[in-house]
């Protein structure tokens, strides 16, 4: 079976400009078309610089040390900002963090959904109007015309969000990035966003990838699973697959976390690796139980499981 | 077990005018609307509810941050609002708040060791105040060399460790907490957990902690308090909360929890609607799956069981019926 590949990420490493420091680091990943791919992995792993990258947006002080990005046919690095920029525009639309601060506060909804839309495919307002309001009720929101009228600071966090996706899937993106969408959401709200997610992806048939650092929210999600730590991938897999058997200690931690019980609720101990402390070894060994002598010499290389699933392990779980 | 009521709130309100001038009396928000309860020494009360529900005003109320429209709050049977200056100082070395984002809660431009000296008692020297305020961080697990350290050095898990720290310096009987680990990991959330129940456990405190997460909640409370939309509509034990919740809020709640698991889609609690302020109907009438006529008229706190009140005149009959087709 031949499936298109949409976007391929080869061997990305991105450091400090300041101590060299690897932020991220022989980062690889493949998304076929149609495919929903989740990352997760804790603050700190590396899981936004690798989107920033994608998008050619690393911030000041990051620098790509190697490594190339092909979307739909294009090859560029990612600190090629036109050539990134180019792709973006066609094919990769995001959904943002936080969507109080990515609507502009100065214009109603209508506004904003006309700007992309004119922008796109040349409509008059009437026809933006329209099709905003189309969208807005694929996402189950009740009332579109009203909401349109309105301004950013007068809808709640939950709407926010909905606007956001219909915005980010207006101009029918070959890949859809969501930056932990649901993060800052009430449990109710949340349950919600993710299930007219769910649901606006099924219908559309799109290539999807969300990064969060709740393995609840990729679960739901997706069907693929990267786990990011440190700045390294650490695991993949199909995403069922991955939290049934988790191989990496990481992901066996993280799969615990979910659990909790009265009066107890795990967690694993320590923090990330201080960027500076990041050399030599797996840098998941000072938290890891199940470290060996060879976890401090060099960080392990990525080892296949099975055809679908590889874990960058010395003394994986259940081996 | 005997425990002392250490603060108590007495129908507590705290309302929004919106607009200017005359115009300030018609958009009026009840964030807090009549509220009664009770802190107890010792123990660990979480405040749960969405937000927008009030749980972070109340907190603010309690510490005497914010101002009181109606009620009273009272800390070892004083009320607060006539407290002044040295039984308003020793009332804030007692009551300790800690906020959400501890990125925001620290001066940037201080080391985290001297923002944490801050809150050590004036009386002492400074070499004494500096020793208490190593020993408290060593407490929370950050160890003496980040005493020197900026904010912008420290993790977010480290940093909001570090702020109980600075919390513990006063020595204080309570404990306030807003939604202490939602800016953190799923991974570190544990340990913050772990953190309280072990200082509480050494030094007894009391605990309020307010959280939309019900993970935390369950891992940690011995008492549940459910605010909606600036109303207390259930108060019970953890362990009636989590087994037999009484008020249709809670159970949505509850619900949306258990679908997000089971990756399924029971959305209870459906449309977010906010409720009218001024007509008497229960707040939750739009959302709730389950009104009937009756929820028009004005809902009362109802007793359903030694210490377990909801607003809801259905309860009686979902406790009845028992677990299977609840509500």
């Amino acid at each position: 079976m031949n499936v298109k590949t949409v976007l391929e990420v080869r061997d990305l490493s991105v450091s400090r400009e300041l101590d060299g420091a690897g932020v991220l680091m022989d980062a690889n990943l493949k998304i076929t078309a149609g495919q929903r791919v989740g990352i997760v992995g804790e603050s700190g792993s590396g899981k936004t610089t690798l989107i920033n990258s994608l998008l050619g947006q690393l911030p000041e002080g990051l620098v790509c040390e190697s490594g190339e990005i092909a979307f739909l046919g294009g090859t560029w690095t990612a600190d090629k900002r036109s050539a990134a920029g180019e792709a973006m525009g066609k094919g990769i639309s995001t959904i943002p963090q936080n969507p109080m601060i990515s609507l502009n506060p100065l214009f109603r909804i209508e506004a904003q959904f006309h700007q992309v839309l004119s922008r796109h495919f040349s409509t008059s307002r009437e026809e933006s109007r329209e099709k905003s309001i189309h969208l807005l009720e694929e996402l189950a929101m009740s009332e579109p015309a009203t909401v349109l009228r309105r301004y950013p600071h007068e809808l709640s966090g939950g709407m926010a969000q909905r606007v956001m996706i219909a915005l980010a899937t207006a101009c029918d993106p070959v890949l859809l990035v969501a930056d932990e969408p649901t993060t800052g959401l009430d449990v109710t709200v949340e349950n919600q966003v993710l299930s007219v997610l769910r649901k606006k992806l099924d219908e559309d048939n799109r290539t999807f990838m969300v990064i969060s650092h709740d393995l609840e929210v990729i679960a739901r999600l997706t069907e693929y699973t990267y786990v990011m730590y440190a700045g390294r991938i650490v695991e993949q897999g199909p995403t069922s697959e991955l939290l049934e058997k988790p191989a990496h200690p990481y992901t066996q931690g993280l799969v615990d976390c979910l659990q909790t019980s009265r009066g107890s609720i795990k967690f694993i101990p320590g923090n990330l690796p201080d960027f500076g402390e990041r050399r030599l070894g797996c840098l998941y060994r000072n938290r890891c139980t199940r470290s060996i002598a060879e976890c401090v010499v060099q960080h392990p290389a990525h080892s296949a499981i099975s055809s679908t699933r590889s874990v960058a392990c010395y003394n994986k779980v259940g081996a | 077990m005997h425990q002392e009521t250490l603060i108590k709130v007495e129908k507590l309100s705290r309302i929004y005018r919106q607009g200017i001038g005359l115009a300030s009396q018609k958009v009026v928000t009840k964030a807090l609307d009549n509220i009664s309860l009770e802190v107890k020494s010792g123990e660990i009360l979480c405040i749960v509810g969405e937000s927008g529900s009030g749980k972070s005003t109340l907190l603010r109320c309690i510490a005497a941050l914010d101002e009181i429209d109606k009620g009273t709050v009272s800390y070892a049977s004083r009320e607060v609002s006539g407290l002044r200056r040295r039984a308003l100082k020793e009332f804030r070395q007692d009551i300790q708040l800690v906020l959400q984002n501890p990125r925001t809660s620290f001066n940037p431009m201080l080391t985290v060791g001297t923002s944490v000296m801050e809150n050590v008692s004036r009386e002492e020297q400074t070499q004494g105040r500096r020793y208490e305020a190593v020993q408290a961080l060593a407490q929370v697990g950050i160890h003496s060399s980040f005493f020197d350290r900026l904010p912008s050095e420290l993790s977010g898990g480290e940093l909001q460790r570090a702020a109980i720290a600075r919390a513990l310096c006063s020595k204080p009987k309570v404990i306030l907490l807003d939604e202490p680990t939602s800016a953190l990991d799923l991974s570190i959330r544990g340990q913050i957990v772990r953190l309280l129940l072990d200082l509480q456990t050494q030094r007894n405190f009391s605990l309020v902690i307010s959280t939309h997460d019900l993970a935390l909640a369950e891992s940690i409370a011995d008492r549940i308090v459910v605010l909606y939309f600036g109303q207390v509509v259930e108060v019970a034990s953890a362990e009636a909360f989590f087994t037999t919740p009484l008020h249709p809020y809670s159970y949505g709640l509850l619900s949306s929890r258990r679908s997000r698991q089971a990756q399924g889609s029971g959305v209870l609690l459906d449309s977010s609607s906010p409720p009218e302020f001024g007509n008497q109907a229960c707040r939750l009438i739009s959302r709730c799956p389950f009104s009937e006529d009756a929820c028009q008229n004005e809902q009362i706190l109802l007793t359903y069981e030694t210490d377990h009140y909801s607003r809801c005149w259905k309860s009686q009959d979902w406790k009845n019926k028992g677990n299977g087709d609840k509500p």
